[in-house]
């Protein structure tokens, strides 16, 4: 199957300054999140796919095409920037209209295919007032609408959750994921992990324009199961915990935090699995309460704090 | 097509803010101003001029002084400088001392009026309502759409750039066509003068080749300095425009201008004195209309396709630099 997205050695630089660098990937057609904190080159990344910046170095190939100035593949395309960008003194039905226009829709079928997608994110009621006295939410839902109303092949949205409140949340995401359903394709870029998790569980790491990792979850587990990981233990006796801990030797690392019973203990290990049985066992030989382990190792959370500290070299 | 049109009819109606409508109706206003009060100073000149025929000798030396002030002014503003309206075969000569306190007393003759309102009509219209309009709108064109962000909606269409500079582009004359012909036409209504439509098909035609000439360099400026365009318009229309455009050389002939001025001269009623003079000769050539309509043609195609390609070759995007 030809890859929906793919980038070769794609680098970007801003004069002396890195968007991305040295991206490589290939993603056939599916869901995708694109997970990186603020500034990691998440945008640049999406400005590539959509031809709206041409790679200083390496090649980008979307839908089988050169994005930039591709006026073929623009239309099989949807994108939903991050920033809001809307002309205030229109309405929702008149924007929508125009930039369907521009998608050679002709003017009557452009305004009722604009009123039906506006309906579909929810705006029906206030399709008609002007921009400037939309919610963000609101403006978040047009934004949206713009993106699927020419019916594209693969949408491209940038933070479309952000300023959402819970029900419009839920709503949107329920679209996507009836997007991703009827066999779609989706990248969407956000720096909130759970926004992404609800929708899709492939996605691409980035930071300081590197993509750090890129699959599904499981394969970015496989990967941390040969990564130091932290937990965090409270529990009746921490030095005795600690003491046997280290002697079984699964551990690299422990710290106290103060001398109380009540302060935890922070053990850092490279074989989580190894670690898990050794630390039953202890437990039981010991005969120590445990009150309370944390480890986010059910949440992509950890995937991304240990990916991010093992190349900025902490780990 | 269909998207010029939407883009187009877009740009018009996102234009037509209340500030933009105000100045659309000040730039309009110009000539009919200038009209006003030439016509008020004629007006108080020929009154006043009669009233020293008739009066007894030792009020006329008042009355004489009151126009020659009157008509200093108005001749100050009109622009023909001490040839006077009649060319320069029409020499200022101090021992004529009658002849010219009977010029300097009266307002110009009916038979002058077409070549002074043509002149002023030139210079108000085309020149300035038209210029001045197209400027507003088309020098920040670029600008606007990253200012608010805007323009990543249009670039990701099919071909978005190309048709969003085009309606820019035809919305911006527009804008400058409409300024320029309300104001002469209104302007033209109150004048008093022969030649009237003669004038009217002079000036209106000369702002549509003036609105899609300037609407085009200010389009290419617009998008080369777009940070910085109002002032890199206004520097050049200083410049080029009016500087070089004023040079009798070879360099005039690259000014918008230097072709509007040379069709007002072969297209105005002007007077035969003026036409025919050997400055006007010497200073505009021997080319046809058709040929500095044409040049006219090929600067707005160039320089308008030179805006489409730079906008698309640039990368103007407003998640470049916040994404930093």
């Amino acid at each position: 199957m030809e890859p929906m997205i793919r980038l070769q050695n794609v680098t970007k630089l801003y004069n002396t300054v890195l968007g991305v660098n040295d991206v490589c990937v290939e993603l056939p057609p599916g869901g995708y999140g694109l997970l990186g904190p603020n500034g990691a080159g998440k945008s640049t990344l999406l400005n590539l796919l959509i031809g709206q910046l041409s790679p200083t170095r390496g090649t980008v190939t979307v839908l089988g095409m050169n994005p930039r100035n591709n006026g073929a593949l623009l239309s099989r395309i949807g994108f939903c920037p991050a920033f809001e960008g809307m002309y205030a003194r229109v309405s929702g039905l008149e924007w929508l209209t125009y930039l369907l226009r521009l998608q050679n829709f002709p003017k009557q079928r452009a305004r009722s295919r604009a009123s039906e997608c506006l309906a579909q994110v929810g705006m029906q009621h206030a399709m008609h007032k002007q921009i400037a006295s939309y919610s963000r939410g609101m403006r978040q839902r047009t934004k949206l609408a713009q993106a699927i109303a020419h019916d594209p092949e693969l949408l491209i949205l940038d933070e479309p959750l952000s300023g959402l409140d819970p029900i419009g949340r839920a709503s949107i995401n329920r679209l996507l994921q009836d997007w991703i359903g009827n066999g779609r394709s989706l990248l969407i870029a956000s720096h909130v992990l759970h926004e992404i998790e609800a929708l899709t569980k492939s996605f691409l790491l980035i930071s300081g324009g590197r993509l750090l990792a890129s699959g599904t979850a499981e394969d970015v587990h496989q990967m941390l199961l040969q990564v130091p990981m932290e937990l965090q233990i409270r529990c009746s006796d921490p030095r005795r915990l600690a003491a046997r801990l280290l002697q079984d030797g699964q551990v690299d690392l422990v710290r106290l935090s103060g001398s109380s019973s009540q302060d935890p203990l922070t053990v850092s290990t490279g074989n989580a699995a190894e670690f898990s049985r050794s630390l039953m066992k202890s437990v039981l030989e010991e005969e120590i309460s445990v009150n309370r382990l944390d480890t986010a190792d059910e949440s992509l959370q950890s995937l991304f704090n240990s990916l991010m500290r093992i190349h900025r070299g902490e780990l | 097509m269909n998207k010029l049109i939407a883009v187009y009819q877009y740009e018009l109606r996102r234009t037509a803010s209340a500030g933009r409508i105000i100045w659309w109706i000040a730039l309009a206003s110009f000539p009919v101003l200038i009209t006003l009060l030439l016509q008020s100073l004629w007006a108080s000149a020929e009154l006043r001029s009669a009233a020293a025929d008739n009066s007894p000798p030792g009020i006329t030396e008042q009355s004489a002084a009151d126009s020659v002030s009157a008509a200093d002014s108005t001749e100050s503003q009109s622009g023909p400088g001490r040839r006077g309206w009649g060319g320069r075969n029409r020499r200022f000569d101090p021992q004529d001392d009658s002849g010219r306190r009977r010029q300097r007393r009266s307002a110009p003759e009916m038979s002058q009026r077409p070549t002074i309102w043509s002149i002023i009509y030139f210079i108000t219209t085309p020149c300035v309502c038209c210029a001045m309009s197209v400027l507003l709108t088309a020098a920040p064109a670029i600008a606007s759409e990253l200012e608010q962000k805007s323009w990543s909606y249009v670039a990701s269409r099919p071909q978005g750039i190309l048709w969003l500079m085009l309606g820019k582009f035809l919305a911006a004359a527009t804008w400058g066509i409409t300024t320029s012909i309300t104001g002469v036409s209104i302007a033209l209504y109150i004048a008093e003068t022969d030649m009237k439509s003669q004038i009217w098909t002079t000036i209106a035609s000369l702002s549509v080749l003036s609105a899609f000439a300037y609407s085009a360099i200010y389009l290419f400026l617009g998008t080369l300095l777009f940070r910085r365009a109002m002032v890199l318009c206004v520097m050049y229309t200083a410049i080029a425009e009016i500087m070089i455009g004023a040079f009798p050389a070879v360099i005039n002939r690259l000014t918008v201008q230097f072709r509007l001025r040379a069709l007002a001269v072969q297209w105005a009623p002007l007077s035969d004195d003026f036409r025919q003079s050997d400055d006007v000769s010497w200073y505009f050539g021997e080319a046809s209309s058709s040929e500095h309509i044409f040049w006219l043609g090929i600067m707005t195609a160039t320089l308008l396709t030179a805006a489409i390609l730079l906008a698309r070759g640039r990368e103007f995007t407003a998640a470049a630099e916040s994404d930093l």
